[in-house]
């Protein structure tokens, strides 16, 4: 209202004013001009707030209308349960199915080709039988493609161009597969809760609880596409992780002080023990000794036995004694946590005389303070005497070599030892940056997406084998043992996207180091002492 | 040797008089009939929230189309994971005048629901968050006292997101992200039903950092 006087006070003047006697036309010209522009400005602003207003208006009714309908509707509305909540409760949503996975590109390992790999798909299922019972299972496909098997019984009815019969029964039996294929049992165990979550036994396969990666192992939770050497590529736990054993134990989860988070496992579990891969080569080979000497064949059908700790089975408990490992964890605020754990348990099993045990112990944290994180563990792992084991498995087997008298085919039997070392120790620590730049918020990075992130990685990884086993000699129960100390550095450099919490795509450079040792402990079929690699990974989780 | 003499003279025995201690001694028998973790029931919540309640009266919000239509604008960018057909909303006065709402909100946190309570302010603040059933086998810190004080005051002007102005809690990502959306679902329920007319849209209200 009071613009509206004001608007007409000034058309009143300028009335008066040309109605004046015009001695100064001149200044009148320059008066009417900037009254104009003042006129046009105001219509402008009035215009501005009419439209601000009817929006408004418009607003409001939706808004009263909604309002109005929903206090009538409540009015007559008593029983108040939500009803579309019943269908998520029914008898059905008590089984959960999920997964994660990745998929990842490296190039510049030892000038390999680039190269596509699916690490895993993992489909995790999770069933609330009653509020204290529940079972939880992750069968992991790691770098699967195929698998068939092909068995057959036939009888054998032959005859050849001079009339005889030949009869008689054949067995086949073929194995397809791809390289690398792997299908295994991550986790499957059921829970029964004593003390919500504070209480409850756990029994079947379940997560080694050394050090905080190999319980929190899922490829969506990191921004590296690559695991720390300690845990998968040169291994300080005593097995390479995600690692299972089969068992029972206790965890649990106590809160205090508002903000304050003790958490526990205890299991008791077959443990970890020798396992032996045997390997099949078939070597076809010509070997010219240079100028006109003649061509010297020689084929190699070679089968290595591969030694190596690995995880129990699920049959039987191979070392004949159990382990134990625990971890306690502690979070004095929402967003820290330090965690301690230790493992021990009997390793050697019938494949040696040997009575062998590991130890081994983790240090681990994480610690988040505004856009900072830092996250990362030291393991160190106790063997006992592995050149004992090696004795041990001598005085069973008397030879661990034996060629055959065929000049052509000639077959090799060797022992083949993978990462025997008497101790392992390594650390890994991931340093983050979390951010988001405000020229990216009306890019396709961010539509449908209500909270993105980009996360700035550094890793810096280190794993030392001492008296690491690099060749094994066993002849007529006696032993020869090659070893050397190891050391290998590892850095890495990553920009991640997240634009949920579990996913992530991320492109990575990682620069490996030897530091100690004849050659880098992975990859360990190079010669370089160094070398670097392009990585480009996505990790998701539904 | 060792580990069969802890197995079966320790960890066996412990477990058994365990196993054998009366329910009555270590946690209240009602909560073990129930099909989830129950930690507020619905006619707890709302004095739970408004200590100062003198009484309470409760309404059905029905989710009609337009209504969440009108929701959806005002959360946006965040995109509620549940709608449910029906919302409880308790109506609390003190001294015959309303003092604040009590919205019963359902949000999915990885795979099921959880149920949780948000206390708003009249003038569409919240008052205090608690979780009232939690159903996931992870994550069930965000019902930690020190994590949900974060959500007092806060009003539709604010974005409400992890790394924002809410501190994440690891192992509980998804947790945390659905008790963010539902407590601006139930700031806008209170918006919508009882509030006073919005003027202008949030300038932070984008969710984009």
């Amino acid at each position: 209202m009071l613009r509206c006087l004001r608007t007409a006070g000034i058309l009143a003047a300028t009335g008066l004013a040309l109605t004046q006697a015009a001695p100064a036309r001149a200044d009148r010209v320059t008066d009417l001009e900037r009254v104009v522009k003042e006129l046009s400005s105001e219509v402008g602003t009035l215009r501005q707030e009419l439209a601000q207003e009817r929006q408004s208006r418009q607003q409001k009714k939706m808004e009263e209308s909604v309002r109005q309908d929903n206090l009538e509707q409540g009015k007559t509305e008593t029983d108040g349960t939500v009803q579309g909540l019943r269908s998520l409760l029914d008898e059905d949503s008590k089984v959960k199915l999920g997964g994660y996975g990745s998929v990842r590109y490296e190039n510049g390992t030892s000038k390999d080709p680039g190269t596509f790999s699916f690490r895993r798909f993992v489909l995790t299922t999770d069933a609330q039988v009653t509020d204290r019972l529940s079972v939880y299972s992750e069968i992991e496909y790691e770098r699967f493609s195929e698998l068939e098997l092909e068995k057959e019984t036939f009888k054998i009815r032959e005859q050849d161009e001079r009339g005889r019969i030949t009869q008689g029964l054949g067995f086949k039996q073929e194995v397809e597969g791809t390289d690398g294929s792997e299908i295994a049992v991550e986790q499957a165990w059921a829970k029964y809760s004593l003390l919500d979550d504070k209480l409850a036994v756990q029994a079947g396969a379940v997560l080694v609880p050394v050090g905080r990666f190999n319980l929190y192992h899922d490829d969506n939770l990191y921004e590296i596409p690559r695991r720390p050497l300690v845990i998968k590529g040169a291994p300080a736990l005593p097995v390479a992780g995600a690692w299972t054993e089969l068992g029972v134990g206790i965890v649990g989860t106590l809160t205090f002080k508002d903000t304050q988070k003790l958490s526990y496992w205890a299991y008791v579990m077959n443990g970890a023990q020798i396992d032996a891969v045997i390997e099949d080569e078939v070597l076809f080979r010509e070997r010219t000794p240079g100028g006109t000497g003649p061509v010297t064949r020689r084929d190699v059908l070679e089968m290595e036995v591969e030694l190596q700790p690995a995880g129990g089975t699920f049959n039987r408990d191979g070392n004949n004694d159990k382990a134990f490992a625990g971890r306690v964890a502690y979070s004095p605020t929402l967003n820290s946590e330090l965690g301690i754990s230790a493992y021990t348990g009997r390793y050697t099993t019938v494949l040696s005389s040997a009575d062998e045990s590991i130890r081994s112990y983790a240090i681990d944290g994480r610690l988040r303070k505004g856009p900072f994180e830092i996250v990362g563990e030291v393991i160190y792992t106790d063997f006992g005497d592995t050149g004992k084991v090696f004795q041990g498995l001598a005085n069973r087997i008397t030879n661990g070599e034996s060629e055959s008298a065929d000049p052509i085919l000639e077959s090799e039997i060797e022992i083949a030892p993978k990462n025997f070392a008497d101790q392992r120790v390594g650390y890994y620590v991931d340093l983050k940056y979390h951010f988001w730049p405000k020229f990216l918020n009306d890019t396709l990075l961010t539509k449908g997406f209500e909270n993105p992130e980009l996360v700035l990685v550094g890793r810096a990884e280190s794993v030392e084998y001492k008296d690491f086993i690099t060749a094994v000699e066993i002849l007529d129960g006696g032993v020869n043992i090659e070893r050397q100390d190891r050391i290998q550095d590892r850095y890495t450099l990553a920009l991640a996207y997240r634009p949920v919490p579990d996913w992530v795509f991320t492109l990575a450079w990682e620069y490996s180091e030897l530091q100690g040792g004849s050659a880098l402990l992975f990859p360990d079929h190079i010669r370089e002492t160094s070398t670097s690699t392009f990585l480009s990974g996505l990790a998701f989780a539904f | 040797m060792t580990g069969r003499i802890v197995l079966w003279k320790v960890l066996l025995p412990a477990a058994l008089l365990g196993l054998a201690m009366p329910a009555r001694w270590i946690d209240p028998p009602a909560a073990w009939g129930a099909e989830e973790e129950v930690y507020v029931r619905s006619e707890e919540a709302p004095r739970l929230l408004f200590p100062e309640a003198t009484s309470v009266e409760k309404r059905v919000i029905s989710l009609t189309p337009a209504f969440r239509a009108a929701m959806e604008k005002i959360v946006a960018p965040t995109q509620p994971s549940l709608w449910e057909a029906t919302i409880p909303v308790y109506e609390v006065s003190a001294g015959g005048a309303i003092v604040g709402y009590a919205v019963v909100v359902n949000e999915i946190g990885k795979h099921r629901p959880i149920t949780f309570v948000v206390g708003v302010t009249p003038d569409v603040k919240v008052k205090g968050v608690e979780i009232m059933i939690y159903r996931e086998p992870k994550g069930g810190e965000v019902r930690m006292k020190g994590f949900l004080k974060q959500y007092r005051g806060k009003d539709l002007a604010e974005p409400i997101l992890t790394g924002r102005d809410i501190t994440n809690i690891s192992g509980a990502t998804l947790s945390v992200r659905a008790v963010n959306r539902g407590t601006k679902k139930a700031l806008a329920i209170v918006q919508l039903v009882y509030g006073p007319p919005r003027t202008a849209q949030a300038p932070d209200g984008t969710g984009i950092r």
